[in-house]
């Protein structure tokens, strides 16, 4: 592997981890002094492709103190949002900075650990030649993966939920996190049966049918469901083939706080626009590759954990790919 | 697919729920008025969607403020979402909660029911809880995450 790792952080912690990350994904490591002008640190990031950026953007650090929007611009001219991860001890959702900015593809919360630096070194691979787009780049090799199943029903969601759930009480995963996952591939389902499709305008028509209708999907509107298990993780994706995500739209969920503001029934909408929000607030980790117009994939990621204690323990991380 | 059994105590109608909570929820099929008093049971459930939790809302922001609503046994699931939704249990009242605990020795998970009163007197302090095989078992969650609709 070929590259750096640009660290923006000033945390003995940070520098610990991505400096052995990088040792041991055979990367250069540079830890820039922080407040150092930008174009200096346009040499340092090189060319798209060469640096993996990772940005600690915890309120009122140094490297918080680096004026954003300029470094946004500098970082969408040199190197592309899709290798710019921004690193902080809160959720993202806490971060309104971020819910409300587009020039980084990915943040993850400040719990390292062995499965932290093998998921991003995944992600150093999959990078490579800008080709973010299967579920097998986030497996081993080898990796036992299932036969894609593809819904050709609005009535096969619930199967297919009940079928995430079955496999992982298969494999012992603590029945509260196969709930939670089986949920969370609920969720996926419905935003790929219900928000994804799209006229030939671009206008949605099915995010107004109600959840309970029954209907076939007709060769552009099937959803793909596949799972990978490796020593560290699960991961479940779901496909669909509009390449419909808005990711404002996504961060706008994100941000919502119903545990401090009450959530209001609408009964002019089918959906319950609460998906996404219980999904990251319950500790998902989400990676959304998207191609416009060709296919939205959403890679949910579970790390193998003994206890739903320690699952919420370890890190998250969410991400958005457009190629 | 949620099974919902209705059992009457006393005056009050009490609703024991097993399985998924989802698009289909629906208790006005079930109920076609309301008891003076409503005993929800969420022992049994397991998971809840999105659009289950808008139905539950829809539903229950509905009942009357004369009906004595209660939820009692309420499933991690259902926990999840007093944490996670300001106004999930709508006018009603949280009497007692599944709490998780997992062994040490033998790694089952066991659920305790605390009362949500008694919890609140102790600040949310956990008995010593023994699991079935002699082990001592811990809670099994994060306590200010799965508490905090209790404190707040």
């Amino acid at each position: 592997m070929s590259g750096r790792i640009v660290l923006i952080s000033e945390r003995d912690d940070d520098r610990k981890f991505f400096a052995e990350l990088a040792s041991e994904a055979a990367l250069e490591f540079h830890n820039p002094p922080i407040l150092t002008d930008l174009k200096g640190m346009l040499q340092i990031f090189g060319n798209p492709g060469e640096s993996f950026v990772f940005w600690a953007t915890d309120v009122g650090t140094a490297a918080d103190s680096i004026p954003r929007q300029e470094m946004a611009e500098t970082l969408s001219k040199s190197i592309g949002s899709e290798f710019v991860f921004m690193v902080s001890d809160q959720p993202i959702y806490e971060l309104d900075h971020l819910t409300q900015s587009f020039f980084y593809s990915h943040h993850l919360t400040r719990k390292f650990d062995a499965k932290l630096a093998v998921l991003l070194k995944r992600f150093f691979k999959a990078g490579e030649g800008n080709r973010w787009i299967n579920l097998h780049d986030f497996l081993s090799e080898g990796a036992p993966q299932s036969q894609p199943l593809t819904l050709i029903s609005s009535t096969h969601r619930k199967a297919a939920c009940d079928a995430v759930q079955n496999v992982l009480s298969k494999r012992g995963v603590n029945p509260r996190i196969s709930s939670l996952i089986a949920q969370g591939v609920d969720e996926l389902l419905m935003n790929s049966i219900f928000d994804a499709p799209r006229k030939s305008d671009g206008k949605p028509y099915r995010n107004y049918v109600p959840r309970t209708d029954v209907f076939y999907l007709d060769d552009k509107e099937r959803v793909t469901l596949e799972m990978g298990f490796t020593e560290t993780h699960f991961t479940f994706s779901v496909t669909d083939q509009f390449g419909s995500l808005d990711r404002k739209i996504v961060q706008r969920f994100i941000k919502k706080d119903y545990s401090g503001t009450e959530y209001v029934v609408r009964e002019d909408k089918s959906g319950a626009g609460l998906g996404v929000y219980g999904l990251i607030q319950t500790g998902v980790s989400l990676i959304y590759v998207v191609k416009p117009g060709v296919m939205t994939r959403a890679i949910l990621y579970v790390p193998l954990v003994n206890s739903y204690k320690e699952y919420r323990s370890t890190f998250q991380f969410i991400s958005f790919i457009f190629l | 697919m949620l099974k919902i059994k209705p059992e009457r105590a006393g005056t009050a109608l009490v609703l024991k729920l097993e399985g998924e909570i989802d698009e289909t929820f629906d208790l006005t099929k079930l109920l076609p008025g309301y008891p003076p008093e409503m005993q929800v049971n969420c022992r049994g459930v397991n998971r809840i969607n999105s659009v289950g939790v808008k139905a539950w809302i829809g539903y229950f922001q509905k009942v009357p403020p004369v009906v004595k609503l209660s939820f009692t046994e309420c499933s991690p699931a259902i926990v999840e979402q007093f944490n996670l939704i300001k106004n999930f249990k709508c006018s009603g009242e949280v009497i007692s909660i599944c709490v998780p605990f997992m062994c040490k020795k033998c790694a089952k998970n066991v659920i305790n029911v605390f009362e949500v009163k008694a919890l609140q007197a102790s600040k949310c302090a956990l008995p010593p809880v023994k699991c079935p095989c002699g082990g001592e078992a811990e809670f099994d969650d994060i306590p200010e995450e799965f508490f905090g609709f209790i404190s707040t």
